[in-house]
């Protein structure tokens, strides 16, 4: 590459930028003024002598109608020398006014005033003809032919000339590409230094104390890569009301760029147009230990590295892959979450922070990933549907062909457990895709007051087409589902498969999704009640239904949903918080962790013991987790450990029992516990002997 | 011993005296290191223990476990409380 080129995109709209009086024309009485005395670009400026109690002006006839494309802007330069006679701003005390004739009709928008401009001087004011005025002279026309800049004094001001107007323009690009280690790399105070030559002044990248004013859209890597690297400053963007919110912006274009940015400070003053990030183009982008405060929307790709950097009260943040690491997503200005993730395993040891009523994060893309050390502060304390859970999983589930829709209900079929009853029933189904298994739903209503846990399952079929019954053991089982919390009318019903559950069906093939209530407290009078439609019409399946030992083929259809490619499984690690959840339609999320269990048991001297049996149970299924002697692992003696990579939060309960024939017999231990993402399960227990046997 | 006279119904929560024609008895003590003794093994863990000592001589079942007559009429000596 060659030595770092900045350049704009803006054109005049005055050719000779102020520099003559050319074109332009008094509002009021008086000539237009060429001031050399004071100007901003050039040699000189346009100026207007004094004026007392009135609104006065100037105005640039461009001759001709001018196109300006909206985000584009008119970008004007303007100075008024006696601040505290104006009128406050939203009386118009500076205005821009664009209009189609010269001093009858043109619209007003008012960008300063004696409280917004206290200690004057020249300000380069951005307004996009788009945007609605805020006052208009006459009928102006939709022709943008006349530009120009007005004060509302309101004071007394006799002398000289106070009001310029310097370098009339529109656009909004600052352009920057080429730098090299050799040649130089593009910079901040590389792009001021040209923005601020008087020969420019385009208004765009602004030295100031401590950094940079910048407004508009900066590209980085216009029409060739850019080589852009720049640390340890601060970029303020200006406020600019009279825009559109994608007025001010950078965009990283051109996949050979690279833009590194370190410890530097981004903050918006504004609220009309925050400033965006974008990346256009797959470039690498390093941002380490910045700051973004109060700006607008953020997008990535994959070739963007982010190192604990902060995006505080900023807009909606989307991931594209980008690696995320020890950054700190606080108080999200976004209407839903901070950031939108595609890669969650490339979000890591990050830090979030609730506004209140946000998400954190959300999925959009199924899969299993790893997950390490982020941390969720202020996100609704359990899983739900709220719109503060810590994450969001919205990834659009699959169920073509997978589906029966709850309208076509006309007939019931009362679920129980007890001896006798219909325990199970389902429909089958052609998978429509090959595609990953995560929820499946049931049209259901509960009479009287069944309790416990019923499933879904997923089984393959045998028989014949139209007459299927379920065959062999269950494929894939749902988590569990409190059968008490149905209502008393329809409503569908999520049954969410995780983790190993989540498996594939293939395309193509026939399998049944059933619902099993055995495990539930239901009888005649106290059922789960399944909507079905007794005339049948899914033409790919056929419902059954299981009374102990005998699944029977039906020949009506059972209303279901049975989704896939909405499963997320994020296996925890490195510490950090375990998130809350919220699973759009057809959506589960599984929280998987690989972490330590450790029991150590020792007598009531302290001394550690062997050959204590201990046991770890779940207490929502019961299921085993660790069931072995103390003193046989490489812990030592009196240890029993297990690595977990279940579910987490897991609630357990803990068994600890040492009694053996002819040997000391110990008083057994029982208690609960809780495994965590972060620091798993670690437990000491003192067995005291039991004098009693 | 005493594992050949008495019978655990985990599912139903019953220990019952088994052998038909036996009359040897045992103690509520020897039958609670007897409990204590099965419960620990790997394949009981999942089950709650069914009795608790009150003293060397005093018991009491525990989480809805029975006695059935039989085992009753067959222990002497101590007190066994039902749950």
């Amino acid at each position: 590459m060659a030595v770092p080129t900045y350049t704009t995109d803006l054109a005049a709209i005055d050719p000779n930028l102020s520099e003559t009086t050319t074109g332009w024309t008094n509002i009021g009485t008086g000539a237009p003024a060429n001031e050399g005395d004071y100007f901003i670009q050039g040699s000189f400026c346009v100026s207007k002598g004094a004026w007392s109690a009135a609104t006065r002006g100037l105005n640039f006839n461009y001759t001709s109608s001018l196109s300006i494309s909206s985000p584009s802007a008119v970008l004007m330069w303007v100075y008024y020398a006696c601040p505290n006679a104006l009128a406050a701003e939203s009386a118009g005390g500076i205005q821009v006014i664009i209009g189609s004739s010269t001093t009858t009709n043109f619209k007003r928008w008012y960008v300063r005033g004696s409280d917004t401009y206290t200690y004057g001087g020249w300000y380069c004011y951005a307004v996009d003809p788009t945007v609605t005025a805020d006052a208009t002279t006459g009928s102006p026309t939709t022709a943008l032919q006349y530009f120009g800049a007005q004060a509302n004094v309101t004071g007394s001001v006799a002398k000289g000339n106070p009001f310029g107007v310097d370098a009339l323009r529109y656009g909004r690009e600052f352009r920057i590409y080429d730098g090299s280690t050799a040649d130089g790399y593009a910079t901040f105070s590389g792009a001021a230094a040209t923005n601020d030559s008087t020969s420019n002044r385009w208004g765009l990248c602004q030295s100031i104390d401590g950094g940079y004013l910048v407004q508009g859209l900066m590209v980085f890597g216009y029409s060739a890569a850019v080589d852009f690297r720049d640390s340890n400053t601060s970029i303020l963007i200006a406020v600019t009301k009279k825009v559109v919110s994608s007025f001010n912006a950078f965009e990283v274009r051109n996949a050979s760029s690279r833009v590194d940015w370190t410890n530097i400070s981004f903050l918006a003053l504004g609220t009309t147009s925050r400033g965006n990030f974008i990346t256009t183009d797959n470039a690498d982008i390093n941002i380490t230990s910045c700051t973004f405060t109060a700006m607008g929307t953020f997008t990535f790709q994959s070739g963007a590295t982010i190192l604990s950097s902060t995006f505080r009260r900023c807009n909606l943040v989307t991931q594209g892959g980008a690696v995320f690491t020890g950054s700190t997503f606080d108080s999200t200005n976004d209407s839903a979450k901070a950031i939108i993730v595609s890669n969650p395993a490339n979000i890591a040891s990050c830090t979030f922070t609730s506004s209140g009523t946000k998400h954190g994060i959300e999925f959009t893309t199924q899969g299993t990933y790893s997950w390490s050390g982020n941390i969720f502060t202020g996100y609704a304390a359990s899983d739900g549907s709220t719109g503060n859970e810590a994450v969001y999983n919205n990834c659009t589930p699959y169920n073509t062909g997978q589906t029966y829709a709850s309208s076509n209900q006309d007939s019931t079929l009362s679920l129980r457990s007890d001896a006798g009853g219909t325990s199970a029933a389902g429909e089958s189904f052609a998978a429509g895709a090959t595609k990953i298994l995560s929820t499946a739903r049931f049209y259901l209503k509960k009479s009287g007051s069944p309790s416990g846990s019923a499933t879904a399952k997923i089984y393959a079929v045998t028989g014949s087409s139209g007459s299927y019954t379920p065959t062999g053991a269950a494929l894939a089982t749902s988590e569990n589902f409190n059968v008490a919390s149905l209502g008393g009318g329809y409503a569908m019903a999520k049954f969410q498969f995780k983790l190993t559950n989540c498996i594939s069906l293939t395309s193509g093939t026939d399998y049944f999704v059933i619902l099993d209530v055995s495990a539930t407290t239901s009888s005649s009078g106290n059922t789960i009640d399944v909507g079905y439609d007794g005339t049948p019409a899914f033409a790919t399946g056929n419902a059954a239904t299981y009374v102990s030992p005998t699944w029977t083929a039906q020949t009506y259809d059972i209303i279901f949903d049975c989704y896939t490619d909405g499963a997320i499984i994020l296996n925890l690690s490195g510490g950090g918080t375990t998130p809350t959840i919220r699973n759009a339609i057809g959506c589960s999320t599984s929280i998987s962790a690989s972490v330590d269990i450790s029991v150590y048991v020792v007598n009531a001297a302290n001394s550690p013991l062997n050959d204590v049996q201990v046991a770890i149970f779940k207490v929502s299924d019961d299921s085993e987790i660790m069931n072995k002697d103390t003193g046989y692992d490489p812990a030592g003696d009196g240890y029993a450990t297990y690595s977990y990579n279940g579910s987490t939060p897991a609630s357990i309960y803990v068994r600890v029992r040492k009694s053996t024939v002819s040997a000391t017999r110990y008083i057994p231990i029982s208690t609960t516990g809780t495994i965590k993402s972060s620091t798993g399960y670690s437990a000491t227990f003192t067995l005291q002997v039991d004098p009693n046997t | 011993m005493i594992d050949k006279y008495f019978k655990i119904d985990f599912k139903k929560k019953i220990i019952s005296y088994n052998p038909k024609g036996a009359t040897k008895t045992f103690t509520a003590r020897q039958l609670y290191s007897f409990l204590q003794d099965t419960f620990d093994k790997p394949e009981n863990m999942k089950y709650d223990i069914p009795i608790i000592a009150k003293n060397k001589d005093n018991f009491e079942l525990l989480n809805g476990w029975t006695v059935d007559k039989k085992g009753i009429k067959f222990l002497k000596g101590g007190t066994l409380l039902d749950s």
